[in-house]
């Protein structure tokens, strides 16, 4: 199995405190879930993959090569990033992609809205009169624009109602036969139903890694008391 | 031609404004007396600096005065500033272009001739208005970039440059710091009677020659602003952002 990613004895500070300690990760293509508490490092370490942040020390390869090979905009377009909250620029949803696709063509912003389940005439939509939900997959076509090799989710279903949770998970969940989604949760039911490769943090630390549908088989006390909602940050 | 006597008797003002300050409890008394005294040893100071500098009438005298108002005027706006790293260098060239820039289209176009009792003056009404413009363009540039922090971090995510991530904070923040220089120019001489006029003809200037001056000082305070304005902004974004293109706030 190859990997995308490889974290090599991470650290990262902020002034005194230590948010990601010693992590070694070895991340492969398809789907890998990133579980933990509120508060673990998940957001943290999503964001060192496209450098929004940089390490305090240690190493991490994407494609075998140093993260800090790549220029930083290609690395950004290669390795796209879905926020917690839909954030859309001013303008039609149209505009919101091809701000990130400047040369995309009408056709493409069209085909990538149904791509993302969404109705072609959304393309001339503003984007202040759009559902979260709608606004999540106009996001995601948007990150999409840009042709990445790997999505990073970082809570992407959070600021959304149960329906559109799982037809976001659906639509992600046929992405990742073409591209690789590194998707960060704090729910533990949702790392089970993506059945993906994945790790749990805890503290900073690593605390479990393996396939999300074993969570529940795992004879762990600190996993167990968060599969039960008892863990605290 | 007024005496220290005419000064004096002018403190009646001054009595007025502590007498309603203690009458009210204002507690302004302190505040009164400090402005009174502050103003007076700093006007005099300046006026002997001044007449001096005058009498010399030698270039290197009067480039050293703008550059003291100058670095006195970036300081005070850098001070404003306070959350962004290092403002002083980002205010004093913004300061210092303006002036440049004003000198040479003023002494080029033959509207002042390059003495001290000209330049001095010019370059304290830019950089009065100027050290406004900069402060304002600053402390909006902080506050927009931590408002609109969320949808820089989703532009740099798509591999958009800071500079174009923070285009429209930056574009805002101008707006902010030269409306209300605009405001005042569109104003004069309705609501308020410009300082640099009104001094003319209480020296015994002509009102029309007094009012072209003027003018020529109001677009003066058009241009000026918008240098520093920009130049703020050019400079100031920077400083959010480290050498990785990664957004970086309260950093100071």
């Amino acid at each position: 199995m190859s990997h995308i990613f490889t974290l090599n004895n991470i650290d990262v500070d902020y002034g005194d405190k230590k948010v990601l300690s010693g992590i070694f990760l070895n991340i492969p293509e398809g789907i890998f879930v990133i579980v933990g508490p509120s508060g673990s490092g998940k957001t943290t370490l999503l964001r060192l993959l496209n450098r929004m942040l940089s390490p305090s020390s240690g190493e991490i390869l994407y494609k075998g090569h140093s993260l800090f090979d790549y220029p930083v905009r290609e690395l950004r377009r290669k390795v796209g990033m879905v926020f917690q909250k839909p954030i859309l620029f001013d303008g039609t949803v149209g505009n919101n992609i091809s701000f990130a696709a400047p040369d995309i063509s009408d056709d493409d912003i069209k085909s990538l809205l149904e791509q993302v389940g969404l109705p072609k005439d959304y393309i001339k939509h503003r984007s202040d009169e759009l559902s979260v939900g709608e606004a999540q997959r106009v996001c995601l076509a948007r990150t999409l624009s840009t042709k990445p090799d790997v999505l990073l989710l970082d809570e992407p279903t959070s600021a959304l109602d149960p329906t559109a949770v799982k037809t976001i998970e659906k639509l992600l969940w046929e992405f990742s036969e073409k591209i690789t989604l590194i998707w960060v949760t704090h729910i533990v039911e949702q790392a089970i139903r993506l059945d993906g490769n994945g790790a749990m943090l805890y503290n900073g630390n690593i605390h479990w890694q393996g396939k999300t549908k074993h969570l529940h088989e795992t004879e762990d006390e600190i996993v167990e008391k968060f599969i039960r909602g008892d863990l605290k940050k | 031609m007024l005496t220290y006597w005419d000064v004096l008797f002018s403190l009646t003002f001054v009595a007025i404004a502590f007498g309603i300050s203690l009458s009210e409890k204002l507690r302004l008394e302190r505040d009164i007396i400090e402005a009174t005294v502050r103003s007076f040893v700093q006007l005099i100071a300046v006026g002997y600096l001044l007449k001096f500098i005058f009498a010399e009438n030698h270039i290197l005298w009067t480039i050293s005065m703008i550059f003291v108002m100058t670095l006195i005027g970036a300081y005070t706006s850098a001070g404003r500033a306070k959350g962004i790293f290092r403002p002083f260098p980002i205010t004093l060239t913004a300061m210092m272009l303006s002036i440049i820039v004003a000198v040479i289209i003023l002494l080029s176009l033959r509207i002042i001739s390059p003495k001290p009792m000209y330049l001095i003056p010019i370059a304290g009404m830019v950089i009065g208005n100027t050290m406004n413009t900069a402060s304002i363009t600053m402390i909006r540039l902080r506050d927009g970039i931590a408002d609109n922090r969320e949808k820089i971090e989703v532009m740099l995510a798509l591999g958009k440059s800071p500079k174009l991530a923070s285009s429209n904070t930056i574009k805002s923040a101008m707006r902010l710091a030269l409306i209300p220089r605009l405001d005042s120019v569109k104003v004069a001489g309705v609501i308020h009677m410009p300082g640099a006029m009104t001094g003319m003809i209480l020296a015994g200037a002509s009102p029309i020659q007094a009012i072209k001056f003027q003018i020529i000082i109001m677009y003066l305070i058009i241009g000026t602003p918008a240098i520093a304005a920009i130049v703020c902004t050019r400079l100031g974004y920077k400083r959010f952002f480290n050498k990785y293109e990664q957004l970086v706030i309260n950093r100071t």
